[in-house]
């Protein structure tokens, strides 16, 4: 027994040879927006995006037009430096419109998701915590209306709501949370079980504390990811309204209406249809590669 | 598997059971009647529609009358077009509409499934790398933009094809078109993902292990298997493109059952939104079940027995 030794030093020294190599310590969000920035795409695309909001908030107080003002001289004029993007049929500044279209349909793909979101995570959020019976009578409700088309659901609400934002908000929020509450419930169940919510349970934190300091948390990678993805979603639904005539109330005009109204002028004036059209794909394209890319970066099963 | 249908059509019938009462009470409690118009009707008249289409008995006297007629398949008659019924609108378009949609979900899959298939074989080589381009555009511009565009340019500048109304392939091209190629970006991007998961599965490595051509580890080894997720989103697809319908048959003046679904929108012919929801509902819900029902034939690790019964 005696000469049976543990010799400790290899092992001591392979230890700091594995420190040298070890990468800089990282949070998640770091890592993730390092992640990010080596995306050529989505990187562009947020730039688009940061572009487009700023334009829209700031844009509207250096113009000399405003959306409703009509010069009764100046109707159907084609792009020029007075009017960028021309002017419609009641002699109105296109390029104006399409900023004030901006802020419209933005707020509408930022608000309608935000609507969707609160109502996904606190109910999805609920139903993953309690588990067991709850659980299930609650993910049966979500099942049920799951069956319904949801286009046609809002197609419907807003025929029995007058059209106006507020009423778009209301309809497009209350009937698209349901994926978002599935989504935020299946990350609940899996995070649940993992070890620091035991840890936070034996320190006493109640449930209340759990979901929202420990598990939401958790999942916030997700949830962002969803919430960027569902942005284009809500604008593209917002606009397919509007082009049937629910959208919002004249003289204010989303990128839907502006689309609409260019389509009724477009064998004779297709730039009335090309600068709203352009406004609309720029952006449901921007959203779309940055949610892409979002999802690469921030998705634990990529990280290596 | 006979359970488990029966328990879906049960579903599925509760939740057609749920749109139908929904939709009634909310066109019957909204402000102003389906008579409401910028000229005033004298009242005499007013009070003779209101008696004529039984607006008068209470609610629940009118509820019931209208579940009678759906048992009879009676989706009522329409307040805007005297001499016309629900019924009758709908057999007019249906038979142009599902052509049109039979057809739009063909050229999906057909184009869908060989440029996924492409996209994952050349992973990360120019041709992946185009398709993916196309399929995020596809994805992100809506399907009205893309049909102003077809008709610009094919219709007006190039003359190719007529712009609009219904008739024969020439004025299909367009809004098949145009109603296909966001359903197909999708069933790409699906498509390309299952396909690199497949190829990456141990199943592949044996199989060429085994010497097996590369043609027959892709036909008969690879492509089945990767194609079981894309039937789950057959329904959401068909969904899309249904809804899709109501734009793009508006805008090629398609007379079409998405059309009148839209115009009676802008009509607020009541009766008629009401009948064209149900109708719609039906039949999404129908195809949803048909594509459950199907999928776990097609992938036998997936069977229809709840934990309990296995």
């Amino acid at each position: 027994m005696e000469n049976v030794s543990f010799d400790t030093s290899p092992v001591v020294q392979d230890i700091s040879a594995f420190e040298d190599m070890k990468t800089p310590s990282m949070s998640y969000w770091q890592d993730a927006w390092r992640r990010l920035k080596q995306n050529k795409y989505a990187l562009l695309s947020l730039g688009i995006i940061v572009g487009i909001i700023l334009a829209a908030i700031i844009g509207p107080f250096f113009s000399a037009y405003s959306y409703s003002w009509q010069e009764l001289d100046s109707i159907n004029h084609s792009p020029s430096w007075e009017h960028w993007f021309g002017t419609d049929a009641l002699g109105r500044d296109l390029f104006i419109r399409v900023l004030y279209g901006a802020r419209i349909s933005l707020s509408i793909g930022v608000v309608v998701s935000l609507i969707n979101l609160g109502i996904g995570v606190i109910y999805g959020g609920m139903s993953g915590l309690l588990g067991g019976k709850v659980d299930r009578l609650m993910m049966n409700f979500v099942d049920i209306l799951y069956g319904i088309p949801s286009v046609i659901y809002v197609i419907l609400l807003m025929v029995f709501l007058k059209p106006g934002l507020l009423n778009i908000f209301l309809a497009m929020g209350i009937a698209g949370w349901l994926g978002m509450a599935r989504m935020v419930r299946g990350q609940i169940l899996s995070l649940k079980e993992q070890e620091f919510v035991l840890a936070a349970h034996t320190i006493g934190a109640n449930r209340k504390r759990i979901l929202w300091q420990h598990l939401l948390p958790n999942a916030m990678g997700i949830i962002v990811i969803n919430l960027t993805l569902a942005i284009p979603r809500a604008i593209f639904l917002e606009a397919f309204l509007s082009y049937i005539g629910l959208g919002v109330a004249a003289p204010m005009a989303s990128w839907g209406v502006l689309a609409n109204e260019g389509v009724s002028v477009l064998r004779v004036y297709p730039y009335q249809l090309f600068f709203p059209s352009l406004a609309i794909c720029l952006t449901l394209l921007a959203f779309n590669y940055l949610g892409d890319g979002l999802r690469d970066a921030l998705d634990p099963k990529m990280r290596l | 598997m006979l359970e488990f249908v029966v328990k879906r059509i049960l579903n599925g019938l509760m939740v057609l059971w749920l749109i139908i009462t929904l939709t009634f009470m909310l066109l019957r409690l909204m402000p102003g009647g389906p008579f409401t118009m910028d000229r005033k009707l004298p009242p005499a008249i007013l009070k003779n529609l209101e008696t004529k289409y039984k607006l008068n008995d209470p609610l629940i006297v009118q509820y019931c009358d209208y579940f009678k007629g759906l048992f009879r398949g009676d989706l009522g008659p329409s307040f805007k077009y005297e001499d016309r019924t629900v019924n009758s609108i709908i057999a007019d378009g249906a038979p142009v509409s599902f052509q049109l949609g039979i057809k739009s979900v063909l050229l999906s899959l057909l184009l869908g499934i060989p440029a996924g298939v492409i996209s994952a074989l050349k992973h990360g080589k120019w041709q992946d790398r185009i398709l993916s381009l196309v399929t995020v555009a596809g994805i992100a511009i809506p399907g009205f933009i893309v049909a102003s565009l077809l008709m610009i340019v094919l219709a007006l500048k190039l003359n190719l094809l007529p712009t609009a109304m219904w008739g024969g392939w020439k004025y299909q091209v367009m809004p098949i078109l145009a109603l296909s190629l966001g359903p197909m970006a999708v069933i790409t991007r699906l498509t390309r993902t299952s396909m690199l998961d497949v190829l990456g599965q141990d199943y592949i490595k044996l199989a060429y292990a085994k010497g097996l051509s590369d043609y027959t580890v892709l036909w008969k080894h690879a492509l089945p298997n990767s194609l079981i997720p894309v039937v789950t989103i057959t329904g959401p697809l068909i969904a899309g493109i249904v809804t899709g319908s109501f734009v793009i048959e508006s805008i090629f003046a398609i007379p079409g059952v998405g059309k009148a679904f839209v115009t009676s929108i802008y009509n607020r012919d009541y009766t008629l939104i009401l009948g064209m929801t149900i109708f719609y509902s039906a039949l999404l819900i129908f195809l949803n079940i048909v594509v459950d029902i199907i999928y776990p034939l097609l992938d036998p690790r997936i069977t229809m027995l709840t934990k309990k019964e296995a």
